[in-house]
């Protein structure tokens, strides 16, 4: 949580449109938006920050986001802050190795960023 | 019959009977006479008794105490007492008299009585009160007249009112009527007896007299019998002395024949009755012994026999019949005696058997004879058994019919030489196979009549259905009746037969083989050389036999082929060993060797056999398989290897091709909803066309990846219970905006169906890949009918549309992925074809099948059934199942 109240909302991308799409969504709905390029500086920027909730993306280079949930959840921290994921991958073991590392939600590309927006506020709201 | 000791007394019978009757009638008569005046007289003295009691009675008023006091002489008085009495007379039957009490009479009706006086002691009784009868005679009383007879009755006489009685009052009558009356009864009785007797003995006499002549008649024969018989007795004791003698002479006879004459009461069986001294002689017993001892007979009767015998006798007695038997007797000493008994059964009048006669024959020597005999006949026997085949004598006829015929019969035809003897059972002939009946019978007459032996060969028939082949020799004879006969011998050579066909049959495989066969005598030299060995190594049969087998082998082999030859020699044989040989052109070549040795009966080897195999051609089929084998396990290397790279490519594109989609559709969104500022209409129109792009990008990628896991066999379906129905409605309702965009009537009629086992993503899909086809191949105006409704267990989705129609030369290609008819390519009609392959990976992942119908131009139809599966499985196996 922010100072002026609002939610903090981590968004890990390596693809800088998709970043800055969700961003400029996420802020409109009224988030306050941190961001990450990779899975180290998404596990690095959330124990600094200690958001409300990560949105992550499956593959990205370095630490992919299953390694990054799995580190999240091993921290104190953030053990108990919801991770969605963000996932090109159809395939159902995909979406189950996902469950595996800790994600509570996916949401499949292509996504309509209207959707991920509601994805978050049912998330938050839990 | 007794002899009758009547005889001539018959006329004193009649007399002494007529006597008897006369004495009877006479003592009848009496009897009756007797009764009849016992009877009249009761009755008179009871009549007159009670006249007089009456008459005392009505007196005793009447009479006066004078009249009973003094005798009446007044002839007043007497008058009146005449008149007094005068009734009770009967006409002077009754005479009265008044008694005083000492006996004098003071009244009679016979006056002159008239003062008599009598001692009459019943008078006192009378007084006394009592009435007294009696008869008696009138002058007894002293009187003068006929003296005739008279009954009395006495009563007392009262006077009135006097206890005592005064007098008596006498009542009496002459007994004359009542005699009279008697007689009158009893002379009818006496005539009719008379009479009676007169008659029986008339009548009876004549019966009498013929009884009597019958029974003269009778005795006079019965004597006359009576002679008869002493005569023939006396003849018969004639005789009897005769027969004595005629016996003694014939038993002095039987005595002397060399044989055993007895007589068994047929109860008693062993000699009961007589027996011939010379059982003496016989046994050792002697007559007296077999009479004392009853049993001895069976106890000499060998043990072996006695059974029998017993059997035997027992039978014989029931029958009746004479019979004949045969034994064995142990005489006293040990001895064993064969005996033949004789025996003639004696019945008696009725039939029952009452004695056995018989004799005893010596046959010991005979039977000692008859074993010699028949053991030299079981020698000749045992010894045409021996013989291995049948030997026979038969009469040339049309059944060889047989006289005699060994029991090795039995093994050629499974019958008994009993059957065929004199044709009892079957004949000969009929066992002879019918096709070989006319040569052999053909062959038989002409030896015969060449007088020559003849030897054939054909064939039998066994009982068990199979054929045996036989040699028969044999030479016709003159039998004893002059009868020519056929001698001969049948010898079964069925087995020789058999192997020379095996033999002749392995000979034409071996000459048949494409292998090369061959066999060497045990110095190695060939004796036997098959067509495929001159095939295999160019050499004829002429060329080579004879020759060392090392000629085949090339130089620098020689050695190899005498070790082979010393294992063949030591019993062990080689299979398969492939080597080189040199052909007769000089030419090498691979084959394949196989050595075995050869034996004969006694199992020693006397060469070998070898069979050899060109492996030339199998040796290069082998090179050339082993080089494909290679190339194959290659190309599944490169199959693999492309296998992996598809699998990156297809994670590249869900992942490069999606990111970037994600973006456009994103910032799209963003422009569309003028968080940029304002859109003129014009811009809004041209970013909807990027839209649309993007979105048919999105489907084909969507489509692309469907296929790929479908290819990979990673389909799965997400089994649920689906209602049809309401996806081919939603379908419909998703299509329709275009439809009516297109001016196509869209319709849908469903009809009742149960829920079914299905994936709804995957199903929806289907429909919407269907419905869609339908409208984008149809033309304005047409129109696109689904049907859904349940059909014989299956549920049916038929998509009918109006459009073009698809050739039946492409229809077989439609499912195919990528492929797309030459008309939509023509006219320019957006897709991938990809939707219809995609549409039928999905039937089949539900078990179900698509089919087309179709008219170049008239239209298509695509009918779908899917199986109705109520059960639900679990999601394991559905994914197992539904795997492709």
């Amino acid at each position: 949580m922010t100072r002026n109240g609002q939610p903090l909302i981590l968004i890990a991308d390596d693809d800088p449109d998709i970043l800055a799409l969700v961003s400029f969504r996420l802020e409109r709905a009224g988030y306050e938006v941190v961001q990450a390029r990779n899975g180290e500086e998404a596990v690095q920027v959330a124990l600094a920050r200690r958001p409300d909730l990560a949105v992550i993306d499956v593959m990205m280079p370095r630490v992919d986001g299953y390694e990054a949930t799995r580190q999240l959840r091993q921290q104190e921290e953030t053990s108990r802050m919801p991770i969605i994921l963000l996932t090109a991958r159809v395939q159902e073991e995909d979406i189950a190795r996902g469950f595996d590392a800790g994600a509570d939600d996916y949401v499949r590309k292509p996504f309509s960023p209207q959707e991920l927006g509601s994805r978050v506020q049912a998330a938050l709201g839990r | 019959m007794t002899r009758s000791t009547s005889a001539g007394r018959p006329p004193r019978l009649v007399l002494r009977f007529a006597l008897y009757s006369a004495l009877a009638l006479t003592l009848a008569g009496t009897g009756i006479l007797f009764v009849v005046r016992h009877e009249a007289q009761v009755r008179a003295d009871r009549e007159l008794t009670s006249d007089a009691t009456r008459a005392a009675a009505t007196l005793s008023t009447q009479l006066r105490k004078a009249d009973l006091t003094e005798p009446v002489t007044s002839p007043e008085r007497l008058a009146a007492l005449d008149a007094l009495f005068a009734p009770e007379l009967m006409n002077g039957v009754v005479r009265v008299k008044l008694w005083r009490r000492d006996g004098t009479v003071t009244y009679s009706n016979d006056h002159s009585l008239i003062g008599t006086r009598v001692d009459a002691e019943e008078l006192d009784e009378v007084l006394a009160g009592r009435t007294v009868r009696e008869t008696g005679r009138l002058n007894d009383e002293g009187g003068q007249g006929k003296n005739i007879k008279v009954t009395s009755a006495y009563v007392p006489l009262r006077l009135a009112d006097e206890q005592r009685p005064r007098g008596v009052l006498e009542f009496y009558n002459d007994y004359g009527p009542i005699e009279a009356q008697v007689v009158a009864t009893v002379k009818p009785i006496a005539l009719a007896l008379g009479l009676a007797f007169l008659l029986l003995f008339g009548s009876l006499f004549p019966i009498l007299h013929q009884v009597t002549k019958a029974l003269q008649h009778r005795s006079d024969r019965l004597a006359h019998q009576a002679e008869e018989l002493e005569r023939t007795l006396n003849e018969r004791r004639q005789a009897v002395a005769g027969l004595r003698e005629a016996e003694s002479r014939y038993r002095a006879l039987v005595e002397q024949l060399p044989l055993v004459t007895y007589v068994s009461a047929i109860d008693k069986p062993g000699f009961s009755a007589y027996v011939s001294p010379q059982i003496d002689g016989l046994l050792g017993y002697s007559p007296d012994e077999w009479l004392a001892t009853p049993n001895l007979f069976w106890r000499v009767v060998h043990p072996d026999d006695l059974e029998r015998v017993r059997t035997e006798h027992r039978t014989g007695y029931a029958t009746g019949r004479p019979f004949s038997t045969q034994y064995r007797l142990v005489a006293r000493d040990g001895r064993v005696v064969w005996v033949e008994d004789q025996v003639i059964v004696i019945a008696d009048a009725t039939g029952a058997p009452v004695q056995a006669q018989g004799f005893l024959l010596d046959i010991t020597h005979r039977k000692a004879a008859e074993v010699a005999l028949s053991e030299s006949e079981e020698r000749f026997r045992t010894l045409v058994a021996n013989v291995p085949g049948v030997i026979f004598r038969c009469s040339i006829d049309n059944d060889w019919t047989m006289e005699f015929l060994s029991d090795e019969i039995d093994e050629l035809t499974g019958y008994p030489a009993s059957d065929f003897i004199a044709n009892r059972v079957r004949t000969f002939a009929s066992v002879i196979h019918p096709e070989d009946a006319p040569r052999l019978t053909q062959e038989v007459e002409a030896a015969v009549a060449e007088e020559r032996p003849y030897t054939i060969e054909y064939r039998t028939l066994h009982r068990d259905g199979s054929i045996r082949h036989v040699v028969e020799r044999g030479q016709a004879i003159l039998g004893r009746d002059g009868e020519t006969k056929l001698d001969g011998a049948i010898f079964d050579v069925t087995e020789r037969w058999t192997a020379e066909n095996e033999r002749l049959k392995l000979a034409s495989i071996v000459e048949s083989s494409d292998d090369a066969i061959m066999a060497a005598s045990v110095d190695g030299r060939l004796s036997s050389w098959n067509s495929g060995a001159e095939r295999v190594f160019g050499y004829t049969a002429e060329e080579i036999i004879g020759k060392p087998i090392a000629v085949l082998a090339p130089p620098g082999k020689e050695d190899e082929q005498h070790s082979l030859f010393e294992q063949i020699t030591a019993g062990q044989a080689t299979a398969h060993l492939e080597t080189v040989r040199r052909r007769k052109d000089g030419a090498l070549i691979d084959v394949s060797f196989t050595f075995s040795p050869l034996r004969d009966a006694s199992g020693a080897v006397i060469g070998a056999s070898a069979i050899a195999h060109d492996i030339t051609e199998r040796r290069s089929a082998e090179a050339e398989r082993e080089r494909l084998l290679l190339e194959l396990a290659d190309q599944n290397e490169r199959l693999r290897e492309l296998d992996r790279l598809k699998d990156e490519f297809v994670a590249l594109v869900s992942h490069e091709l999606r990111t970037p989609l994600t973006s456009i559709r994103g910032y799209l969104e963003l422009v569309l909803e003028e968080e940029a500022g304002a859109l003129t209409d014009e811009q809004r129109q041209f970013l909807g066309v990027v839209e649309r792009n993007a979105h048919r990008l999105l489907a084909l990628v969507g489509d692309l990846l469907f296929l790929a896991q479908v290819e990979a066999g990673k389909l799965s379906l997400e089994l649920g219970a689906v209602d049809l129905s309401a996806i081919a409605a939603e379908s419909v309702e998703t299509a329709r905006p275009l439809a009516e965009e297109r001016d196509i009537t869209l319709t849908l009629a469903t009809g009742p169906l149960a829920l079914i086992a299905g994936d709804h993503a995957r199903l929806a899909q289907l429909l919407d890949n269907l419905i869609s086809n339908g409208v984008k191949f149809t033309p304005p105006g047409g129109r696109v009918d689904v049907r859904v409704k349940g059909q014989r267990g299956k549920a049916v989705i038929e998509v009918r549309d109006t459009g073009m129609g698809i050739p039946s030369e492409e229809q077989h290609h439609l499912f195919e992925r990528f492929f797309r008819t030459a008309k939509a390519t023509e006219q320019a009609i957006p897709g991938t074809g990809l939707g219809l392959a995609i549409s039928k990976a999905i039937v089949d992942a539900h078990r179900g099948q698509i089919t087309v119908a179709s008219a170049d131009g008239g239209g298509t139809t695509f009918r779908i059934s899917l199986p109705i599966r109520q059960a639900q499985p679990t999601e394991e196996e559905a994914v197992e199942e539904l795997a492709l």
